[in-house]
């Protein structure tokens, strides 16, 4: 009951016009990111993040929410119209979204994803309404060694899942908390490994390595494949809604897609790609005529984008009630609410409570305005994929430059994120992966705050932690999904997803 | 020598030896807990240990030729020059002002793909909206030449 009151006072803010115009541009511009291929949800939220300096938080973190889920509905148009995602969550629609182009059928599976995402975000924001404060207010409860054993258990679980090989993904974790050293220590306040640089100092700027990894390594990728790479066309779109007797199926598909992205999104490491390939795999594993996937059926569309919707509402969650990030771009808005003078985490909910439902409110406009623009006009953004390269990466490039520069009108940052952004490249070009750099490099500081501060409580001995029940169970998770892990990379069995979402 | 791998976890290798080195001048342990390099010495140790065997994995089962994984010819080209394109911002931008430096910068990125007079068009247009979104509309202090751009 609390809860409603608190959402309906989150109305009033997020419906004031300054922040309603802002939500607007947020999923305008999420939109666009969504469908320019190439340009992902992190890439796209590190390189617009700038545009909100001159904002107040609420109104910026409501415009970056925004782009963020806005994103996850704007690859599904070209996936759909041209066969090419706008981005990874996306590539599972093509199987079923454009062979249903193709047979004139556009605006049906258009249609069914709009709703679908409609429907998956707005559960799982129901989901977060519920949850948000219960979970807010049991972690309130939590000491050091709680939140140390949370941050190593998303940390193991994101290395455990993310990337081909586990020596890579643990290279990639080590490396963004070695990076995370650089500057002063939390305990301390002693300069570390600034090497006489005095703009190392104060450590490295988070957007400028993020801005780097995923925006101009990005840049670079899209520069590779060459500046002459053209979309083809899109196909026509012909009516808007699906056949009577889709429905059903559809709605099914809706439903089971909402729960299955909602429960992935609580998970670290777990892209937005998985929620998708799961969905798909277990619609054509429950249709009572499977071979009709990959030739057009309207569930292959439905389940998969409900899914990737419902998952980008409930990794809100661990963000919001425990401050910790379980994907790059939710990394990005944790770069952004620190920003802007923002910690997020339970005390959030306390301190500053009409930011957490001015967001989440602001998150259902959201999601409504992007069905109005993605149903009936999917064919004019379609038109925007047939913006030339050429035109639009140097311009993405410039913008990166001085959005960089922007963080703290320091020429330094663009530099770090130069490097950064050649260290993305070639890390790619390896297979190690990018989110845990950034994820350790996000989560550094806590871990080592509340390891010192556990330790410190502990007099040193580290098995202290095991005789506290909650720090107890959750480090020994962490340690079962890394040997778990460790045991399927010797097997030659380790369950890993692409580095993907960026 | 022409397999990427090697030279990347190379450049981890001395990375990590480095911050190892750094991390042992740390006090390691203090009266009331664990110091300034408690956790740089485990992390960078483990960090070392890794990419010493990604180093010996790239000799052996991690090998990428560099004329696979890099791009050739004019894209290869492209891409230099792109990289090289904010240090030709950095380098500039105090004695040219931002307008300049960045019609310089977005001139080299364009005249890659369009004739020289387009490339300076579009140059000077996205330099001159670039400056009114930041400067003016998100006050972002941009450096400026004597004349104010």
């Amino acid at each position: 009951m609390e809860s409603l009151q608190l959402l309906l006072q989150g109305f009033e803010t997020a419906l004031s016009w300054n922040n309603l115009f802002y939500c607007a541009i947020g999923v305008l511009f999420g939109m666009l990111v969504g469908v320019l291929p190439g340009l992902g949800p992190a890439a796209g939220t590190a390189i617009l993040l700038p545009l909100t300096y001159g904002l107040e938080p609420i109104t910026a973190i409501i415009m970056l929410a925004g782009i963020y889920y806005g994103s996850m509905y704007g690859g599904t148009i070209t996936s759909i119209l041209i066969n090419t995602p706008g981005e990874a969550a996306s590539v599972i629609t093509c199987l079923d979204g454009y062979p249903l182009a193709q047979q004139g059928r556009a605006g049906a599976a258009l249609a069914i994803a709009a709703i679908g995402s409609f429907i998956g975000g707005t559960l799982s924001l129901i989901g977060l309404i519920i949850f948000g404060p219960i979970v807010a207010n049991q972690v309130l409860k939590f000491g050091p060694p709680e939140f140390f054993a949370l941050v190593v258990l998303g940390l193991t679980l994101l290395v455990a899942l993310m990337g081909k090989s586990l020596i890579k993904g643990l290279i990639a974790a080590l490396f963004g908390l070695s990076l995370a050293f650089i500057g002063q220590d939390p305990g301390s306040g002693y300069i570390r490994f600034s090497f006489g640089v005095t703009n190392l100092t104060s450590g490295i700027e988070f957007i400028a390595i993020a801005m780097g990894l995923f925006g101009f390594s990005e840049i670079l990728f899209n520069i590779e494949k060459g500046l002459d790479n053209k979309n083809s066309t899109p196909a026509k779109i012909k009516g808007l809604l699906p056949k009577k007797e889709e429905w059903y199926p559809s709605l099914k598909a809706i439903g089971r897609g909402s729960g299955l992205g909602f429960v992935l999104g609580l998970i670290p490491g777990l892209n937005s790609v998985i929620p998708t390939m799961i969905s798909y795999s277990m619609e054509k594993k429950m249709s009572k005529t499977p071979d009709r996937f990959g030739k057009g059926a309207i569930e292959g569309v439905a389940g998969p984008e409900t899914a990737n919707n419902a998952y980008s509402g409930s990794a809100l969650i661990p963000l919001l009630t425990l401050g910790i990030p379980t994907s790059p771009t939710i990394a990005v808005l944790l770069g952004a609410f620190v920003m802007h003078g923002l910690t997020p985490g339970p005390t959030l909910y306390q301190t500053n409570p009409t930011v957490i439902w001015g967001i989440i409110a602001s998150m259902f406009i959201g999601n409504l305005l992007l069905l109005i623009m993605n149903w009936p006009l999917a064919g004019v953004w379609a038109k925007i994929t047939l913006v030339p390269f050429k035109i639009l990466l140097p311009i993405l490039l410039m913008v990166t430059i001085v959005g960089t520069f922007s963080i703290r009108n320091n020429l330094f940052d663009v530099l770090v994120m130069l490097i950064f952004g050649v260290i993305g490249y070639f890390f790619k070009k390896i297979d190690i992966p990018l989110a845990p750099v950034i994820l350790t490099f996000v989560l550094g500081s806590v871990l080592e705050k509340t390891l010192v501060q556990s330790l410190t409580m502990f007099e040193g001995n580290f098995f202290e932690f095991f005789t506290r029940p909650i720090s107890g169970v959750i480090l020994a998770i962490a340690i079962i999904s890394l040997l778990w892990s460790i045991y399927g990379g010797i097997r030659g069995k380790k369950v890993g997803v692409d580095d993907v979402e960026i | 020598m022409k397999n990427i791998s090697i030279y990347i976890s190379l450049v981890l290798l001395i990375f990590s030896g480095v911050m190892l080195f750094d991390s042992f001048k740390l006090e390691y342990g203090g009266d009331y807990g664990p110091g300034a390099g408690f956790l740089p010495v485990w992390v960078n140790g483990i960090l070392f240990i890794l990419t010493f065997i990604l180093f010996i994995m790239s000799f052996k089962k991690d090998i990428r030729l560099i004329k696979d994984v890099l791009p050739q010819h004019k894209e290869r080209l492209h891409l230099l020059i792109t990289i090289l394109s904010p240090i030709l911002f950095l380098t500039t931008l105090n004695f040219l002002g931002f307008t300049l430096s960045s019609i310089l910068v977005l001139f080299c990125l364009f005249v890659l793909s369009f004739k020289w007079y387009w490339s300076a068009t579009f140059a000077f247009i996205v330099s001159i909206v670039i400056f009114f979104v930041f400067k003016e509309l998100l006050s972002v202090p941009l450096p400026v030449n004597q004349f104010g751009w």
